[in-house]
């Protein structure tokens, strides 16, 4: 099975092609260029330079979020484009779910990706994982402040593993609640192309691919205009935050 | 010579668009998606949830254009999107999603400036024109007078000041109580209201006599009922949107009728959302027949946004060899001529 995955949620722009498991080729930027202007050259010169015709895919794989509005769109539409000449299945990654896909081997601790969400919330997920590499949800993709993360985190009373760019923004309320946590190497910690892959070829063998013209970005969190709009009608801020 | 067909996607604002077209002269198909209902909640165009639906409507949008025109991707001889200008997210879908259409199945690319995509629409609705001729571009977002020089020569003559045309109906909307679009509210209204019951001033720009300024307009349609409702007064609605019409109209026909004088041409062209509005629409054709002038707007479903207008325009970039990279950048505040 060949693979396109495309990410672009987070500051790296990445893509990535794999065939049966193995990553054949990854490209990755991480210089502040928009992703518009990057994306489509970097997959160009990828399938180039491993003779890959946008045909042979089996499934093209986006990260769908939650990450930044802007980047999760260029990222779906440069998918959906490249899926529909040939009615190519897609996968519609979770992030998260991506990240900790990207380094679910390296450890047994619970897989904590957290995601800058800005006004000091982050938007996370935590996962263990199995034996036989599968993840298992410990907790579902939220948009979360830091004291919530530690609650949950020390609920489930495990050692952490922490990775991507929300670090910065969780840590020291984890380590001051003295949480046993490890941050992945900065090498590793950036949200890339290949997890979305090794992500999308699970949930293909779960069955779970989609047509490329359901696939959009999933955002966690409502417009401004609309969660205005809802606090101006007196709805609960439990219920604004949840979306589409 | 062979047919070209031209796959063309719009999403500068809030309409997703995408339309098959002939040779730049003919539509076989015209698809567009509006979001005009989600945005009236918000009394106008909100850019996130634009963005939002765009992603959600683009791919069924595309292949409706494709079934519509009975045609497939392998007729298709390129595919055009506008990146410019427009809302910045709005844009970077459409952008994006041509750009991966035409990498997937070995198609070029081309950049099509959104405001000659609007006065492309009248090539498509009258097979005739040809430049050079004089055009006026009116939308909620632009107000321009162009001087069309060829197909890809364009010198702006003047262009609005503060508000555009539109804008200017849209909050003046608002303010009466009307809502949103504005501009369709206001034409049906003034339908029932006397055009002269009051004297708004059309603004003249000193050492610019072709630019337009519509905020003073505005600012005299809100001071007016201020002072009535200080005084107690009730105000004829209908006469008091009819004036401000009128006023806004005066201003786009006397500068439009002054350029073509001016340069002695016989064709003036009009383009963009509000071109839909009767009132000019009728001042115009009006003075154009008054100088023997070939008056040219395109029926109402090419004034609004569409990607018919984007592949007309694009035909001609393609006759050019004008082709674009995978670097193709969104831009929003792209100046009309400019070429990536």
């Amino acid at each position: 099975m060949r693979i396109l995955a495309i990410e672009s949620a987070t500051e790296s722009a990445s893509c990535a092609l794999t065939q049966d498991g193995k990553v054949v080729a990854e490209f990755t930027l991480q210089n502040k260029q928009t992703h518009s202007q990057t994306l489509l050259p970097m997959i160009d010169a990828m399938c180039a330079m491993t003779g890959t015709k946008p045909d042979d895919l089996d499934v093209v794989a986006v990260s769908r979020g939650p990450g930044s509005f802007t980047g999760l769109r260029i990222g779906a539409a440069t998918g959906k484009g490249i899926a529909l000449p040939f009615d190519t299945k897609m996968a519609s990654v979770p992030t998260l779910y991506g990240m900790a896909c990207a380094i679910r081997e390296a450890s047994d601790r619970v897989i904590v990706p957290v995601i800058d969400a800005r006004r000091q919330h982050v938007y996370a997920a935590a996962y263990s994982a199995g034996k036989d590499g599968t993840l298992t949800e410990e907790l579902g993709e939220c948009v979360i402040s830091s004291a919530d993360l530690t609650g949950k985190l020390q609920a489930l009373g495990r050692q952490v593993l922490l990775t991507g760019d929300g670090v910065k923004v969780v840590l020291p309320a984890l380590l001051s609640a003295g949480l046993d946590v490890r941050v992945c190497p900065p090498s590793l910690s950036y949200a890339r192309a290949a997890g979305v892959a090794l992500a999308a070829q699970s949930m293909a063998d779960r069955g779970e691919l989609i047509t490329s013209d359901a696939m959009a970005p999933v955002y966690l969190r409502l417009s401004q205009a609309e969660r205005k709009r809802r606090e101006e009608k007196n709805l609960t801020g439990k219920e604004a935050q949840k979306c589409c | 010579m062979k047919d070209i067909r031209i796959l063309a996607i719009e999403s500068s604002c809030d309409e997703t668009a995408a339309a098959v077209v002939v040779n730049g002269r003919e539509a076989l198909s015209n698809i567009i998606n509006s979001q005009i209902d989600v945005h009236t909640l918000y009394g106008g165009v909100v850019p996130e949830i634009a963005s939002r639906a765009h992603i959600q409507n683009i791919n069924p949008v595309i292949r409706a254009a494709l079934e519509d025109a009975h045609v497939t991707l392998d007729d298709i001889d390129a595919v055009a999107v506008t990146y410019g200008p427009g809302l910045v997210g709005s844009l970077l879908v459409g952008v994006a999603e041509a750009k991966a259409l035409a990498f997937a199945t070995g198609k070029p690319l081309i950049g099509v400036h959104h405001i000659e995509g609007h006065i492309a629409a009248n090539y498509i609705a009258h097979k005739d024109l040809e430049p050079p001729f004089a055009a006026l571009v009116v939308s909620g977002g632009h107000t321009h007078l162009v001087m069309v020089q060829d197909y890809d020569r364009f010198e702006i003559i003047g262009r609005t000041r503060d508000d555009a045309a539109g804008e200017a109906f849209d909050k003046v909307a608002r303010a009466v109580g009307l809502g949103y679009p504005g501009g369709p509210k206001i034409d049906k209204e003034a339908k029932s209201g006397d055009p002269h019951a009051i004297e708004f001033p059309v603004a003249h720009i000193e050492g610019a006599p072709y630019d337009f300024s519509f905020s003073g307009i505005k600012s005299a349609v809100l001071n007016y009922l201020n002072e009535a409702k200080m005084k107690g007064e009730t105000v004829n609605r209908a006469d008091l949107v009819a004036s401000f019409q009128q006023a806004v109209v005066t201003a786009l026909v006397d500068h439009s009728m002054q350029l073509v004088r001016e340069r002695n041409l016989d064709k003036l062209v009009i383009a963009g959302g509000v071109s839909a509005n009767s009132a000019l629409r009728a001042a115009m054709q009006a003075a154009c027949e008054a100088q023997g002038v070939a008056f040219y707007c395109p029926p109402l479903i090419l004034c609004t946004d569409n990607a018919a207008m984007i592949g007309s325009a694009a035909y001609y970039e393609y006759r050019k060899g004008h082709f674009a990279g995978w670097d193709l950048n969104a831009v929003p505040n792209l100046k009309l001529g400019e070429r990536a």
